[in-house]
């Protein structure tokens, strides 16, 4: 077992325009697509905010010439990422988690354990190596146990008497004892199909034909668990090393193979090969039950009405699945307000297609949860040290147009906080006739950067509106938003 | 079909507005839509549209004079009546400047609304394309800079074909550009400080809008309301006529 620990994950994690949605563990299992390239085996380690990944690497170092070999590899490509990580090498998961974070320091070699370590190459490694709860590794350090040396020398009948059954476990599933499971990420294709071009090819109608022929194809084996197909991907493999793979995530389950093979051709069209394509593969990676619908032959009003709005939801699941396959997942999104007095935190986007990864769905939505009500708590205690409501009653208060970034102004006002009188922007100078404000905005000082802003909507010679606002702490004018 | 006598000029108006009738007659049967029209969500507005409103399976085109005119706002008041029946409303955001907060002010329930987000004018037009050819959309709303008027045509056609609603919010400077949409409709901003001069008892809260109604099919042009839009309620109404009453028993006194 090879365990890939990246310290401090929620901080050296990327934090791109697209990962930033995502929740620490997404994040982390994003890597795993990617890790399969070291071995087919690749889970996270079994704890609420994991940061290591676990491959499986039994009989794949002859690959690799050698373990060492295969180590130093995976090590340099997740250095050519710029992750920082510690590797080992053990016969067992927990034997090389502990080496990982507890072996020898100082070092950006990877431990390797010969086979058959045992617990002896453990010994000098501190408790906490051992995967403990706090509270069983304070009861042993307060009986002056501080080394997993010291606890193979006491009496085993002792040890789970007096410390339960969990500290056992932990040290039989270090000297491999007892088996402990990999839960693998990357689950098996729920169907799968794949095409052989013999010779390869690169024309685009031989191609399709064998796009529709796997689509029917992984349709039936779906179709006598009477499931539609959520997510599939489709991978590609050219004559020689060229290799394109993608996923296709679906709105409703579809089982429509027309559907299916035109969602996925708009993928393919982005995803050509420099060199004839050897083979198609299809595999779906997530399905659900289908919706059963009974069409009826004499219907009424309400009938008509119903079936209407049966076909309608089926057109919109059509459309959501064109854009959001075209444009991206994050490109097709739902808003959601938050209740947040900063005008650029007031909302969020979640892609309206929902990512269907099995096993670890409902930990997510834990995960989500406790963000959301991190970022509820702050605002409202803001909210009330600011005196205001975060959610504004006048329609005209907030602009349609709002500004990412606020725009920095030259602003002319008579007193020295008073409201503004001329802006200068791009050039523009805009005499100011009406204005509305302040409303001042403050966030709470736990958040950094906090921001004081003092907003005014004004209405200029010609009776255009804007929102602007001067930032409390340094005076400064910036525009935030046009009413469009 | 029926030929036309020729009348005396007193019933010209009368023959021009029938003529006008037929036109829009022959326009309609063309499309498979049908005679749906929805409500602007301001009567004084729909007043002004020969179908008494929106009518579906089109595009309306509001072009803003200027940043900040409120071309916007009515377009998506409008896009909130259109899905009140007709399913949800689809936003493309080529510009990245949306602001869902703004359309909960405007009375949109956010569960129906589904954002699309783009970036190239490419993937803006295809996008509107697509749902606009959809039947399950109730109104596409679109502030866009970038579009080409063949795209618009493209756009025409997707809506008559679906009888989707597109409400595209364009500067003013495509005025001079051919017209494919069902209405074009120019919105401008009027300051309210030169209505205070006239009527000192104005109130000081809302904005002003006039919407001039470009062109419409079967109907001429050049017919303009002005509007005001409620500070609080977000209502929009016609624009009391107060300053204009003042003024002018000023000039018969």
């Amino acid at each position: 077992m090879l365990c890939v620990w990246l310290p401090n994950w929620p901080r050296q994690r990327p934090k791109g325009a697209r990962e930033h949605e995502l929740t620490d563990r997404e994040a982390l299992k994003r890597l795993v697509a990617w890790c399969e390239q070291f071995s087919p085996t690749v889970g996270l380690e079994p704890s609420p905010a994991p940061e290591c990944l676990l491959f499986d690497v039994t009989g794949l170092a002859p690959l690799f010439h050698g373990e060492a070999a295969l180590t130093e590899h995976v090590a340099r490509e997740f250095r050519r990422r710029k992750y920082t990580v510690r590797l080992a090498l053990a016969d067992t998961l927990g034997a090389a988690w502990a080496v990982a974070h507890y072996g020898p320091q100082g070092t950006d070699e990877a431990t390797i354990l010969p086979p058959g370590h045992g617990l002896t190459a453990l010994a000098p490694l501190p408790l906490e190596a051992l995967r403990l709860t706090p509270e069983t590794t304070r009861t042993l350090h307060e009986l002056g146990l501080v080394r997993i040396g010291q606890l193979s020398s006491l009496p085993r009948a002792g040890l789970a008497t007096r410390f339960g059954a969990e500290l056992l476990l932990r040290l039989d599933q270090a000297a491999g004892e007892v088996a402990e499971v990999l839960e693998v990420h990357h689950p098996p294709p729920e169907a799968q199909a794949n095409w052989t071009f013999e010779p390869p090819t690169d024309r685009h109608d031989l191609i399709d034909w064998a796009l529709s022929r796997l689509v029917e194809r992984v349709v039936d084996q779906l179709a006598d668990r009477r499931r539609g197909v959520q997510q599939l991907e489709c991978r590609m493999r050219g004559q020689t090393t060229a290799r394109a793979r993608f996923s296709v995530g679906l709105f409703r389950p579809s089982a429509t193979p027309r559907h299916l093979e035109e969602i996925i051709r708009l993928r393919l069209e982005t995803h050509s090969l420099a060199e004839p394509v050897a083979e198609l593969e299809l595999s779906v990676t997530a399905t659900a039950p289908l919706e059963e619908r009974q069409r009826e032959l004499f219907a009424g009003a309400a009938g008509v009405a119903a079936q209407r709005i049966g076909d309608d939801s089926r057109a919109l699941a059509l459309l959501i699945d064109r854009l959001s396959n075209r444009l991206g997942r994050e490109a097709v999104v739902r808003a959601r307000l938050l209740p947040d007095v900063q005008p650029e935190f007031a909302w969020r986007y979640e892609p309206a297609i929902a990512n269907t990864e099995r096993g670890t769905r409902n930990a997510e939505r834990r995960n989500k949860r406790r963000v959301l009500r991190n970022i509820e708590i702050a605002p409202h205690r803001g909210t009330r040290a600011a005196g205001r409501l975060s959610v504004p009653r006048l329609s005209l208060s907030r602009p349609l147009c709002l500004f990412p970034q606020p725009l920095s102004l030259v602003v002319v006002s008579i007193v020295p906080d008073g409201p503004p009188l001329v802006f200068t922007s791009g050039g523009v100078e805009w005499r100011i006739e009406r204005t509305w404000g302040p409303e001042r905005i403050q966030t709470g000082w736990w958040r950094a950067p906090s921001v004081a802003r003092d907003y005014y909507r004004v209405e200029t010679a010609a009776g255009q509106w804007f929102w602007l606002f001067r930032q409390l702490i340094d005076g400064r004018w910036f525009l935030h938003g046009v009413f469009d | 079909m029926e030929s036309f006598e020729p009348r005396s000029t007193d019933s010209r108006g009368q023959l021009v507005a029938e003529l006008r009738q037929r036109l829009r007659q022959l326009d309609q049967a063309r499309r498979p839509a049908g005679e749906v029209s929805n409500s602007t969500g301001c009567e004084p507005l729909d007043r002004l549209l020969p179908a008494g409103g929106l009518s579906r399976g089109g595009l309306v085109e509001w072009l803003a004079a200027g940043a900040g005119s409120g071309a916007g706002w009515l377009a998506l008041v409008a896009a909130r009546e259109a899905c009140r029946e007709h399913g949800p409303l689809l936003v493309i955001d080529g510009r990245g400047t949306f602001y869902p907060p703004a359309a909960v002010l405007a009375g949109i329930e956010l569960e129906r609304v589904l954002v699309v987000r783009v970036e190239q004018a490419a993937d803006e037009a295809w996008a509107l394309d697509q749902a606009l050819r959809s039947t399950s959309v109730g109104a596409v709303f679109c502030q866009s800079q970038r579009l080409h008027p063949r795209v618009v045509r493209r756009l025409q056609l997707a809506a008559e074909s679906s009888g989707g609603l597109g409400l595209l919010v364009r500067p003013e400077a495509v005025r001079q550009e051919p017209c494919w949409a069902e209405a074009r409709l120019l919105v401008r901003s009027l300051p309210t400080s030169a209505m205070k001069l006239v009527s000192p008892c104005l109130t000081e809260k809302g904005r002003r809008l006039r919407v001039e109604l470009l062109r419409a099919r079967g109907t001429a042009g050049g017919r303009s309301v002005d509007l005001e839009i409620d500070d609080e309620t977000g209502v929009v109404r016609l624009a009391t006529e107060l300053a204009t009453a003042a003024a002018e028993r000023r000039s018969r006194a």
